[in-house]
């Protein structure tokens, strides 16, 4: 049982490896990627459920120390965000079979999906590891598996936004490494938690480094994680990518570099220096721009996809917020959102996608009357949308309440109004694409109420997501108690 | 006038079984209001006898099902499940799913009166674990009140409705979303907590817009937009004031907290003033109530009539309802002076809201033609009356019970007769294609039945001695009376604007009673068809009931408003004295009625003589342009000064019509130009944010670096 | 290409370049290089080859499937490796606990199963190398 994560993390890197040796027929690679995926997430049920009964613990690579060697700490958050992860991608991948067909040519099928299983890598390994080194050899693997995966549609929109991402994407990661090394240099360790005993020591005697230190790996996350002003690879790339990368990349890539950025801050540095250094502050003011502005630039967008990828940024700056409060409430409102928007985006960005699968159009004008042709793509569309505004009843009504309560607990109520404000100006940019599909009529046809043409296994995953989104809104406690199980360990 | 009604039956033959369906339930509703009103009127212990079957088995099941705790959340189910099947059922034929509708509102208003034990004993019904605080449902006799009075009314504008939808599309989708309305409004009536009722109001909100969007013309769609927009900003305004609620004092449930409230300090005006401009926007209260004549003109009739009957009164049950909450101290402090002191000033606040809400709405209702508008204005105005009353009994604190009274009588009247007003403009409608007031005339000689219920409705809400609506309007002034002699006196200013506006209101009605009904019959209505009995029998109900409560206005006031009253934590003697053995016939109430009737005929011929009641204020002077004027300026200052001409202003185009020409652009009116400006603004920003990417890069890793270093 | 002393040349001298890869590959665990370095050589030596005969003649000593193939398989190995390590041990990638003899410090032989790591890594960066290039000479074709 202990082993699980090793294989949890081997598993999508040994079938990515397997994939290019397969005969190249379609429903064989189908097959062969559900089955690894399905068998990866039962395997990170059960692991889940062992950490829930068993407590947390740490697996170290090669029988080496920890000190010197990798080391995986596998607390309670971390096996639900593994669980969360790979649940969601199997949805989305059995959603990417039908869809990736009208995106891509027959013979880039098996490249793509050997890079999603190099993704799922990363992102696991990112999850799983407590050593910092190991954090960015696994960055580095998913900025260029995630650039890759926009750029697998040969044409030119993707090119110039997944140039754009790359460039951007290295230069954070150039940051972050040289804000490694600036820790490395004073530390001496790799280790999370030994460099956090050696920080907590060194902190007067070189403040500089470590001041330093902080300051490039936070550019350096921000610049990856699409905090307000460093977001800017993120409309390009999200739009014009195929619907499935959207999806991956909007809910799960994003999230887990604000999970790395929570390591960084809670458990390396550790909240007194933090404070000290009023970096809190300085994430709280950006999370707030982000929330209104990636509000405002979504208000005047054409293009669907466009729209929800500015959506993200504002969503995105929701998190921010939770995490810039460095308060137990304030974190633990601030991962509930990571969970309830990975799944509201997931299912906005798979919705969009079967409109465009089905009917061809992006732009907003051209979605009259469309709730009378796709009715369970709408009705997911809509559910999602009000999750976003916050509609009660929907996980991302829960997310505001749990940010509300931590703010004004921890005296800053000034933020909760701009909360407020940011869900209106949501209400502005969602409501019109709901009312003119549902109501206004298509000049074409006449709105009679069909099934939607949709093979599947594209109506499934989308069922799903909006079933949990439900869930999740009625009956929080299910994330929420899981994530109070683990805040001992980041504070 | 027999054998004309037996002809007339030709018109019940093609609708012949929802018809006979109809009159069935339409008896037995009055059957059963009847076994109501007889065990209402027994004193308590000589109720269970009157049942007689004790210990049989229709006894035993009786008494079950009215002490089963679960019977709130059955009622709030019961027209969800309906809308389904009615959805199903409608695919195959109109008449067998109107009925269904019929008989699901039927079994929401019986086992809405079988609530009445629970509503005595306010038992709670907790669900804990739901949305991360909890559900609770709660009954006690004010939201009983309005849960029958709501399944009532709904009940007889089914029965109306059945007809006029058949000129209309897409029925199903109305039906279902009209069920899923009638719903939520028992979710909001039947909530324990505030978070409850915020979750069910929303569900309102959303459920309420696909009405006034039913028609889908474009009127519709602006319509639909206001109401949605704001009703939401009000939701995030309720929203607000539950966080800031948990927070500070830690409970949402419904219990009188006014000495909490008072230790937290001045935070909890703020948390009251979000309240009531959330609750106040469904209400229609004065400055936020500018998409109500918008929303409801255009909705199909029957949805006008319940929007305009019962959803804003679910807003004033919500002021209400926050009222007793927060300013009402809890058991040990009643008779304490300070505590009340919190609910003296908003009440004082809340009389002049009422006021001024009163004042515009008669104001704007006497401008009108258009006879839905008028309607909606007429509305607002009400609410006043209803927000007056609610002022009035926070103002007067402990001796406050007239207040709560005069408003909670006063919701139940106004329901009735403006759904019956609302309805009887439908029939009109159906058969003349004519909103219009000055374009109709004489119509009494084609609808006699209609112009006789429509005579009752006005004299209903002119508050004529002997029908209802003079009942609660002498209970408010009666409350206004009190407040002056304990209060301030400047509450008299507010005494002559009462009388004024009750005058006004008698104008109006005389106005809309004489311009429809009497005079000469236009050559083009000679011929018109006539009305469909069926409706005119669900009228009639409605009117009956408002004849039966001006007849007897004690038996609604003892047996179930002052029961409610008791219920709170109201002066017991003051009521004994003043509200128990009020006679409602007093002479010095006759006479100022009289007076009133005559102020109001004055200032009819005066207007009509003058053409007073046609200023047209330029379309210029709405309130979203006095209030979206200067961001407009700001906005295209700021383009002017970045060097942008105001042409490119003019060439730019909204992202959701794609067409470039000018009067596109004029069409899409203020708020539209005011929104393409600002698309404008943020895609010059958009483009220069994506080029000068690795810019903003440098300038922010250089300054938080050197930021952090001069920290240390 | 088709001046005939680079091909000359080139012939006599892709072996020795190839040794020379091959005994910084081998030697990873004594001495500098490893893995990574050993691997581009033997990759310049393809890539050489490649330049100077044209891609169709690399295609046919190298085609694609077979390095497919490689590279898959010397990540694979890597994997298998460390497999062992977690099957016998406990620990992924376990080094002298699974059994691997770690010999005598400074011969050839020892250091446990660190020279099969680095044998694998050094195919796979050779083979990237040459699939890279045809790659690219592939698309320069195209146009």
């Amino acid at each position: 049982m202990k082993q699980f994560p090793v294989l949890i993390v081997l598993l999508p890197l040994f079938s990515a490896l397997i994939i290019p040796l397969l005969p190249k027929k379609k429903r064989f690679l189908f097959g062969f990627v559900s089955v690894m995926f399905g068998l990866l997430f039962i395997l990170s049920i059960l692991s889940y459920l062992n950490v829930i009964n068993d407590g947390s613990f740490r697996y170290v690579f090669g029988n080496y120390l920890a000190m010197v060697g990798i080391e995986f700490l596998i607390d309670p958050l971390i096996a639900l965000l593994v669980l969360f992860v790979s649940g969601l991608s199997f949805l989305i991948i059995i959603y990417s079979f039908s869809d990736i067909q009208h995106e891509l040519k027959e013979h880039q099928y098996a490249y793509y999906y050997c890079l999603i299983m190099l993704l799922m890598f990363s992102m696991l390994g990112m999850l799983y590891t407590n050593d910092i080194f190991n954090t960015y050899v696994f960055m580095e693997i998913l900025s260029i598996v995630s650039t890759a995966i926009i750029s697998i549609k040969h044409k030119r929109s993707n090119f110039l936004a997944s140039f754009r991402y790359l460039m951007l994407s290295s230069i954070g990661s150039l940051t972050i490494l040289m804000g490694l090394a600036f820790l490395y240099m004073v530390t001496g360790q790799l280790n999370m938690d030994s460099m956090s005993l050696v920080i907590s020591n060194v902190w007067t005697l070189y403040p500089t480094n470590l001041v330093l230190a902080i300051g490039f790996i936070l550019i350096g996350l921000a610049i990856k994680s699409a905090m307000f002003p460093l977001h800017i690879w993120l409309p390009d790339a999200h739009s014009s990518a195929p619907s499935p990368s959207s999806a991956f990349l909007s809910s799960l890539v994003v999230k887990i570099y604000i999970v790395v950025l929570i390591k960084v801050i809670y458990r390396i540095f550790g909240i007194e220096i933090i404070a000290s250094l009023r970096i809190d502050d300085f994430i709280l003011i950006m999370a707030s721009l982000g929330m209104i502005f990636g509000s405002i630039f979504a208000i005047g967008q054409k293009d669907i996809k466009r729209l929800l990828a500015y959506s993200s940024v504002a969503q995105i700056g929701y998190i921010f917020l939770g995490i810039g409060l460095l308060t137990p409430l304030g974190l633990a409102a601030g991962l509930f959102h990571i969970f309830s928007h990975a799944l509201m985006k997931s299912a906005l960005f798979l919705s969009a996608g079967s409109i465009i699968f089905s009917t061809n159009k992006r732009k907003l004008i051209d979605l009259d009357g469309i709730g009378f042709k796709m009715p369970i793509t709408m009705i997911t569309f809509s559910i999602a949308a009000l999750g976003m505004i916050g509609i009660p009843g929907i996980s991302g009504f829960m997310s505001k309440i749990y940010l509300g309560l931590a703010l004004i607990a921890d005296k800053h109520p000034i933020f909760l109004s701009l909360i407020l404000l940011s869900s209106f100006l949501n209400a502005i940019y969602y409501m019109p694409i709901l009312i003119s599909s549902f109501l206004k009529e298509d000049v074409l046809v006449k709105n009679t109420l069909q099934k939607d043409p949709l093979p599947l296994t594209m109506i499934i995953p989308m069922v799903i997501i909006t079933l949990s989104v439900l869930l999740i809104g009625l009956y929080p406690q299910i994330i929420m108690d899981v994530i109070e199980l683990a805040l001992p360990y980041y504070f | 006038m027999v054998t004309s009604f037996f002809n007339e039956f030709k018109v019940w033959g093609r609708y012949r079984r929802f018809s006979i369906f109809s009159a069935i339930i339409f008896s037995l509703a009055f059957i059963a209001l009847g076994v109501f009103a007889l065990y209402l009127s027994q004193p308590p212990s000589l109720r269970c006898l009157l049942l007689g079957l004790q210990s049989s088995l229709l006894g035993q099941l009786l008494t079950h099902l009215s002490q089963n705790t679960l019977l709130k959340l059955i009622i709030i189910f019961i027209p969800v499940v309906g809308s389904f099947i009615q959805m199903i059922i409608g695919r195959f034929s109109d008449q067998r799913r109107d009925i269904s509708i019929v008989l699901w509102t039927f079994i929401s208003f019986i086992l809405g009166l079988f609530l009445y034990p629970q509503a005595v004993s306010q038992t709670t019904l907790n669900f804990k674990d739901i949305l991360f605080l909890g559900l609770s449902f709660r009954v006690d006799l004010l939201s009983y009140i309005m849960v029958i009075i709501t399944t009532l009314i709904w009940l007889f504008v089914m029965m109306y409705s059945h007809h006029y939808m058949l000129h209309e599309i897409h029925r199903n989708r109305f039906y279902f979303f009209l069920s899923l309305t009638l719903s939520s409004i028992l979710g909001t009536l039947l909530a324990g907590d505030l978070l409850t009722m915020f979750l069910f109001f929303e569900i309102m909100t959303l459920s309420s817009f696909m009405l006034v969007t039913h028609g889908e013309s474009a009127e519709s769609l602006f319509a639909g937009y206001q109401y949605l927009f704001i009703g939401v900003f009000g939701g995030i305004m309720i929203l607000l004031a539950i966080i800031l609620q948990i927070i500070t004092v830690g409970t949402l449930s419904f219990e009188p907290m006014a000495i909490r409230f008072e230790q937290i300090g001045l935070i909890r005006y703020f948390i009251i003033g979000l309240l009531f401009v959330g609750f106040g926007i469904k209400a229609g209260m004065a400055p936020v109530h500018v998409w109500l004549p918008r929303a409801h003109p255009v909705a199909p009739t029957p949805a006008s009539a319940l929007l305009s009957g019962i959803l804003i009164k679910i807003g004033a049950y919500g002021i209400l309802r926050v009222m007793i909450t927060y300013t009402f101290p809890e058991d040990p402090f009643l008779d304490l002076y300070s505590a009340w002191n919190f609910g003296e000033i908003i009440g004082y606040i809340m009389i002049w809201i009422g006021i001024i809400t009163m004042l515009i709405g008669v104001f704007l209702a006497l401008q009108q033609s258009n006879a839905k508008k008028m309607l909606a204005y007429h509305s607002i105005s009400q609410m006043g009356y209803i927000l007056l009353g609610i002022g009035i009994m926070a103002y007067l604190g402990k001796n406050g019970s007239i207040g709560f009274a005069g408003a909670l009588y006063h919701i139940v009247n106004h329901a009735l007769f403006k759904s019956l007003l609302f309805m009887v403009i439908g029939i009109i409608y159906l058969s003349i294609h004519e909103y219009d007031m000055y374009k109709m005339g004489g119509l009494y000689k084609r609808f006699p039945i209609t112009a006789i219920i429509a005579f009752i409705a006005c004299l209903g809400i002119a508050g004529i001695p002997l029908f209802n609506g003079f009942v609660s309007k002498s209970l408010i002034h009666h409350a206004l009376e009190k407040a002056i002699t304990y209060g301030h006196p400047s509450l008299l200013l507010v005494e002559w604007l009462f009388i004024l506006i009750s005058a006004g209101t008698v104008t109006s009605f005389i106005k809309f009673f004489s311009f429809i009904f009497l005079g000469k019959l236009k050559k083009e209505h000679m011929t018109c068809s006539q009305s469909i009995r069926i409706m005119e029998l669900a009228m009639a109900g409605i009117a009956l009931v408002i004849v039966l409560i001006g007849l007897n206005p004690h038996f609604v006031l003892d047996y179930l408003i002052v029961p409610a009253l008791s219920q709170s934590a109201f002066d017991v003697h003051f009521i004994e004295k003043y509200i128990l053995t009020m006679n409602f016939f007093a002479v010095k109430d006759l006479i100022l009625m009289g007076q009133i009737v005559i102020l109001g005929f004055v200032i009819f011929k005066l207007g009509v003589k003058y053409h007073l009641f046609h200023l047209h204020f330029s379309s210029s002077f709405t309130i979203e342009r006095i209030l979206m004027y200067p961001i407009n300026k700001a906005l295209q200052i700021y383009i002017q000064l970045r060097g942008k001409r105001l042409v490119d202003y003019w060439n730019a185009y909204n992202p959701y019509t794609d067409d470039k020409s000018m009067s596109a652009l004029k069409s899409q009116g203020f708020i539209g130009r005011v929104f393409t400006l600002s698309n404008l603004i943020t895609r010059l920003h958009e483009n220069n944010l994506i080029r000068n990417d690795a810019f903003i890069y440098v300038v922010l890793l250089t300054a938080i670096v050197s930021f952090l270093l001069l920290l240390i | 290409m088709n001046d005939l002393i680079v091909k000359l040349i080139s012939r006599l001298l892709i072996p020795f370049i190839q040794l020379y890869g091959i005994y910084i590959i081998l030697h990873g665990h004594l001495s500098f290089g490893g893995g990574f370095s050993g691997g581009a050589l033997v990759g310049s030596s393809l890539m050489l080859y490649a330049i100077i005969f044209g891609l169709k003649e690399s295609e046919k000593k190298l085609p694609h499937s077979v390095s497919q193939f490689i590279e898959s398989f010397g990540v694979l190995a890597y994997i298998i490796i460390g497999f062992i390590g977690m099957i016998l041990v406990g620990s992924f990638l376990s080094n002298k606990s699974a059994g691997f003899s770690l010999g005598e410090f400074g011969t050839l032989f020892s250091a446990g199963m660190i020279p099969l790591l680095t044998l694998a890594i050094g195919i796979k960066v050779a083979s990237t190398m040459i699939t890279l290039l045809q790659r690219l000479l592939k698309e320069d074709s195209h146009d």
